[in-house]
């Protein structure tokens, strides 16, 4: 039983990982109608710039975090305006535009932080005893952050007016523009927010696990893999996805191995696509 | 028109000079370069099939992301047969694309009913599915370490002829390219022939095309099965030249790239699909004097091409032409 109960945590702290880059990803599939491949590289970049201010400059890692957070986010809405707005609802430009970015961005972490990874020391000591299982203060601290994180972005996008209107592009931007809806401005909101949210997983995950270049990649798959489970553009499907990915993950890899975890994963995935293309909340894209 | 056989005269005189120069600086390469450029020359050869076979697919509007799927079945079946039965790298090199082709034909009637987005996913999906199947079959496949010791093809005729493909370069730098010659020729009549124009209008309206008693998705399977087959052969054949293959081999970046040369190349025409590897791959050794930086300025200028020649570097002259005349 402590056990099973250990697992589900490990489950949960592997889809807060991957649940705000996954909410990130969701937005700007449904708002920009292409897949931004560089969006793993925001949550490296997120780490490492907490890693430089908070390691190398040696100021309060909460300091560290806004600075990152705020500075990719700033990188965010140049991309943005710079190379994607012109390729949106487009698919292999999107992909060839995304992929150079990508590319430029891994090397460059490379050429300056260096191929070895990097790991950010803790903020949050202690373990946390609930009878029999014990939690490292962290992981309890940062999941709930991250559902912290997830029920401010669903209430930003219910109850505001900017999350209304987001929502409405992502539905039928034509009209919504019609409506008197500011596509540009909008597009810019989107990128910041789903920017900000990887790049503040980044940080935050960073004491965690360790960061090192080459995390982008595959967080990317994954959270395409999470959103389309969940149903593209929706906040809400893509992060049960993740959370339900994370939950497959630790139950297979405590029990059977990693590999196998993987091998379910993309087996839900394809049979979901092939009986509710639109996942689970969606609603299907024109793309 | 009268006007219109012209100008289709006239293009494919001009695409006949493009493709034979291509073919007689193809032949006359071996003995002009030092062999460290055969290596680089069959890779982009390699992937000239892929990338015409990507576009195969492309053109009936589905966006691949998994052609490195069928490059991995056809690679890894081509090696377990070959090392595990011993049996001639001629027959493994039909089987292996008999094998992906086969497997295409079964799922491509499943998948190829999703469209767009969803497409992508489901064959970035497959091929991430096959890597850790690879890797999870350890006793059979040998897990993440691959298998090594890939005999190299022989040929065998008694009396007359005896070349047995060692780690000379040479006698695969000419199989690939008969392999790519053959691939690509028949690719590229099946295009301009009746099927060819269904395809292409699969892509510009394929709900026309299914209430003029087109079976879309039938067509789909064929475009998708060509192209898998010539794929898997491509995979028997590195598997064969390197010698050596694993999972990593076949992984997303691979379908990720497969996708960025044929788009950098020029999606729309096939030149543009056999000119995007060989500008990039060369363009990329010629930066590798930048060292650790190569991948950087790879990309920086991957996003100059798309921004400023969105058709492609195949629309490049068309544009001087254009500049020219405009003076």
């Amino acid at each position: 039983m402590e056990q099973i109960i250990q697992i589900i945590i490990n489950g949960i702290v592997l889809g807060s990982n991957l649940v705000l880059v996954a909410i990130g990803f969701s937005l700007l599939i449904g708002i920009m109608r292409l897949i931004q491949f560089a969006h793993g590289e925001m949550y490296m970049l997120g780490g490492y710039g907490v890693w430089y201010f908070s390691v190398q400059l040696g100021l309060n890692y909460w300091l560290g975090l806004a600075l990152a957070v705020f500075l990719v986010s700033l990188f965010g809405i140049l991309l943005e305006r710079y190379f994607l707005r012109q390729f949106r609802e487009t698919l292999l430009p999107a992909v060839v535009v995304t992929v150079s970015w990508m590319m430029i961005l891994e090397t460059g972490a490379l050429l300056v932080f260096g191929t070895e990874s990097k790991s950010i020391p803790t903020v949050f000591k202690g373990i946390v005893h609930i009878s029999d299982i014990t939690i490292s203060m962290e992981r309890v601290v940062v999941s709930l952050i991250a559902l912290a994180t997830i029920g401010g972005v669903l209430a930003f996008m219910k109850n505001t007016k900017t999350g209304r209107a987001m929502r409405a592009v992502a539905r039928e931007a034509e009209i919504a523009s019609l409506m008197g809806v500011n596509i540009g401005s909008i597009l810019r909101k989107s990128m910041v927010l789903a920017t900000a949210l990887a790049a503040a997983a980044g940080a935050l995950m960073g004491p965690i696990f360790t960061m090192d270049a080459t995390v982008g990649v595959g967080l990317s798959v994954k959270a395409l893999v999470a959103i389309t489970l969940g149903g593209m553009g929706s906040v809400g499907g893509a992060a049960l996805a993740s959370y339900l990915l994370g939950m497959i993950e630790s139950f297979t890899g405590s029990f059977v191995s990693a590999e196998f975890a993987m091998l379910i994963y993309f087996f839900i995935l394809i049979l979901v696509l092939l009986i509710r293309p639109q996942g689970f909340f969606g609603f299907e894209y024109k793309l | 028109m009268d006007l219109n056989i012209s100008c289709k005269e006239m293009w494919i005189k001009k695409g006949n000079i493009f493709y034979l120069t291509l073919l007689a600086l193809l032949i006359v390469i071996p003995w002009i370069l030092p062999e460290f450029w055969l290596s680089i020359f069959i890779s982009i050869m390699s992937m000239v099939v892929l990338t015409v076979g990507f576009r195969m697919i492309y053109i009936t509007g589905r966006l691949s992301l998994g052609h490195a799927f069928p490059v991995g079945i056809g690679a890894y079946t081509s090696a377990l047969i070959a090392t595990k039965i011993g049996i001639n790298f001629w027959i493994c090199i039909i089987i292996s694309g008999l094998m992906a082709g086969l497997i295409a034909l079964v799922l491509g009637y499943i998948i190829l009913r999703i469209g767009g987005i969803y497409f992508v996913v489901v064959t970035l999906a497959l091929s991430e599915i096959l890597i850790y199947l690879l890797i999870w079959a350890d006793p059979l496949t040998g897990g993440i370490t691959g298998i090594v010791n890939i005999p190299g093809p022989e040929i065998h005729l008694p009396g007359i002829l005896k070349i047995k493909f060692g780690y000379d370069l040479l006698p695969y730098y000419f199989l690939i390219f008969v392999i790519m010659l053959v691939s690509v020729g028949i690719m590229y009549r099946l295009e301009r022939s009746h099927i060819g124009r269904v395809l292409h209008a699969l892509r510009q309206n394929d709900l026309l095309a299914e209430h003029l008693g087109i079976d879309i998705t039938a067509y789909r399977v064929l475009a998708f099965v060509t192209s898998s087959f010539f794929a898997g052969i491509v995979g028997s054949f590195t598997a064969h030249y390197h010698h050596y293959l694993c999972p990593e081999d076949f992984s997303v970046m691979e379908s990720l790239f497969i996708q960025i040369y044929t788009f950098i190349g020029g999606i729309e025409s096939i030149a543009g699909a056999i000119v995007g590897p060989f500008v990039i791959i060369l363009g990329s050794e010629a930066l590798k004097v930048a060292k650790e930086a190569q991948p950087l300025l790879y990309g920086a200028l991957m996003l100059l091409v798309i921004l400023w020649l969105p058709g492609g570097l195949i629309t490049l002259p068309a544009l001087f032409k254009v500049k020219i005349r405009k003076r």
